[in-house]
């Protein structure tokens, strides 16, 4: 199924999501080759009375955008107290529009196609949104493609002389639960939360205040198969480290696990380990106040698949 | 070639109240005095034909799999290989307050529609038009299912079962629906990405693309000081441990103390793009290495991850 398949109850579709969080890391090649590009959306503002969103890491700096009713994509001049139009989405192909897009040469963009083929890191699709900028000569963007709900996936641009720079899209979160990225092998950790407070208010029994931690190991991967050799049944481990590096909890200590080697393959897939620790020391007591770091790896001889997260715990009393 | 996905929003006949699609997965945490060691993962494994029907095989609970179809009524089937037959497990669209028969459970021959818009709040967000179905006390003592929610889009979000220990209760800790949805909740997440698990060396030498990525879906902004301009870092380690390339070598930094936030509901990427060459400009000798990746924050190394690789040459 490609992108935007389901979307077609909507008129116009979203060609570039604005949304506090929004991830669009992409990979130059050309004269911006070894290079990689990252723009997000850091937040929201009134401005003149409407809402604008703020762009960061577009070429040039800060940019404050927004889209119109008809889904065009403006952006406000803060200096001129003016806006204008980067992106006439809703415009007609093959009918030029007038442009400020950072980047471009000539003012002048036009919508060649809704239809087009894209085929990048992040997959393949047939209704890429493709704008052509005319009149190029030596130097700015000469395309860029768009995917519905996705955002720019690829620009070419000229770099002066007979030399050309393209970035494509390698990676992207968009609405906070839309993830798009290229084949990759992901290893990482994610706790429930960044500070954890044990409640120790007199009449609670402290042995019941330490509270609980939810960890999720995750291993993903959308490349070639691996290959993991663990040494035992055991798959992973968890250890919570205090300020001081020394290890305070081991989710393995007293756990006893067959000693059977296993070599497994693995991929395309995902493997999610969850666990819940209780924050507590070996007398049931809450740790104490203070920074710690949970670090987790997968069990394979030899370490491969490794990542920690800290975090805090407060007591209040 | 197919990474990207929709998750059917909103134009199907009705609510999708489990999206069986490839990719998809549920991890569950689990509570009460007889949760399994092992906390259960939900997910999509293949797609199987039967009878003349398509069938999506899943791992289910306990290990076991299931053969699931949806119809277009929206009724949720079970098959069962072992005896070719093919039982009902949720008629999602029975009105609310009225019950159907399922096969879901042994001791559950009938469930009920509860509320359409149920209010619930779990590990993975808040939602008000939960669909809640309830199993009616059957014949069994001591076992079977009490009730089941079910999020559009997004499938069973909690499960509650009766057992001799008492209540048994899963809520839905994260989930990935299709390739491109995901749903984690609160987190403070790390992560390392790698574009490649194996890098071949032919004439060039092999480029690296790793992506680090600091995720803050908690309430609270996560707020790093860095001691100088650098934020982040990355070692390559051979296989007996020792470090062969570092991406900071030769690079300059400020000198100033700086602050970055982590606003809730956002993430930071940090890409390192690098060639695994030696500093004489070869690329590295075949063999495993691990790539290690961290902010570089001050004080104690918080936010750290690895991932394994390997290079090999091409004759």
């Amino acid at each position: 199924m490609l992108l935007g398949a389901a979307f077609t109850a909507v008129a116009q579709p979203d060609y570039f999501p604005l949304h506090v969080g929004n991830q669009w890391v992409y990979r130059g090649s050309g004269t911006r080759g070894g290079t990689a590009l990252a723009i997000e959306i850091t937040g929201t503002a009134e401005l003149e009375g409407r809402t604008y969103w703020r762009l960061e890491g577009f070429p040039g700096g800060g940019y404050w955008v927004r889209k119109d009713d008809t889904g065009a994509m403006l952006a406000y001049d803060a200096d001129r107290k003016q806006e204008s139009v980067w992106y006439a989405f809703q415009a007609q192909e093959q009918q030029v529009y007038t442009t400020a897009v950072p980047g471009n040469c000539c003012g002048r963009a036009v919508i060649h196609s809704r239809k087009q083929k894209y085929t990048g890191p992040i997959g393949e699709s047939d209704n890429a949104l493709e704008i052509g900028y005319p009149g190029v000569f030596q130097v700015g963007i000469e395309r860029e493609l768009f995917l519905p709900y996705v955002g720019m996936v690829y620009r070419n641009q000229a770099t002066g002389g007979p030399t050309y720079a393209a970035y494509e899209l390698t990676y992207a979160r968009i609405g906070g639960i839309t993830v798009v990225s290229q084949p990759e092998l992901s290893f990482g950790l994610s706790l429930d939360r960044a500070a954890y407070t044990a409640n120790l208010m007199p009449p609670v029994d402290p042995q019941r205040a330490a509270p609980e931690l939810t960890a999720r190991i995750t291993l993903r991967n959308t490349t070639r198969p691996v290959g993991l050799a663990y040494p035992s049944g055991q798959d992973f481990d968890l250890v919570i480290r205090d300020e001081k590096g020394q290890a305070v909890y081991q989710w393995s200590r007293g756990k006893a696990f067959p000693a059977v080697f296993r070599n497994e393959t693995f991929g395309p897939g995902q493997k999610d380990f969850l666990l819940a620790v209780r924050l507590a020391d070996r007398a049931g007591q809450p740790l104490p106040q203070g920074n710690y770091v949970a670090e987790v790896w997968l069990a394979t001889e030899p370490r491969q698949f490794a990542a920690s997260v800290g975090f805090e715990i407060r007591h209040i009393f | 070639m197919l990474f990207l996905l929709t998750c059917g929003i909103g134009v199907a006949a009705g609510p999708d109240y489990f999206p069986l699609y490839p990719g998809s997965r549920w991890v569950y945490r689990c509570s009460g005095v007889t949760c399994p060691q092992d906390l259960p993962a939900v997910e999509v494994l293949r797609s199987a034909e039967a009878s003349g029907r398509s069938y999506t095989v899943v791992r289910w609970f306990y290990g076991r799999e299931a053969w699931l179809r949806t119809d277009d009524a929206g009724v949720l089937w079970h098959y069962e290989p072992a005896t070719r037959q093919e039982g009902l497990w949720h008629a999602f669209q029975t009105a609310e307050a009225q019950a159907y028969a399922t096969t879901i459970d042994l001791c559950n021959p009938t469930a009920r529609v509860g509320s359409r818009a149920f209010r619930y709040q779990g590990p993975v967000g808040a939602f008000d038009n939960a669909l809640r179905i309830t199993y009616p006390p059957s014949g069994c003592a001591d076992a079977g299912l009490t009730d089941e929610i079910f999020v559009p889009n997004l499938g069973l979000v909690r499960r509650s079962e009766t057992t001799i220990g008492g209540p048994r209760i899963f809520e839905l800790a994260y989930a990935r629906i299709g390739n491109a949805t995901e749903h984690g909740g609160a987190q403070a997440a790390f992560a390392l990405s790698l574009d490649q698990p194996l890098y071949t060396v032919d004439r060039g030498v092999p480029q690296m693309t790793a992506r680090l990525t600091l995720r803050n879906t908690t309430p609270q902004p996560l707020v790093l000081r860095f001691g100088s301009g650098q934020t982040h870092d990355l070692a390559i380690k051979n296989d007996q441990g020792a470090t062969v390339l570092r991406w900071s070598d030769g690079q300059m930094f400020t000198q100033a103390l700086q602050d970055l936030t982590v606003a809730p509901g956002t993430e930071k990427n940090f890409v390192v793009l690098l060639a695994l060459a030696d500093k004489s400009g070869a690329a590295l000798p075949q063999g495993r290495y691990v790539a290690e990746a961290w902010l570089t924050t001050t004080g104690v190394r918080a936010y750290s991850a690895s991932a394994g690789f390997e290079i090999r040459r091409v004759f």
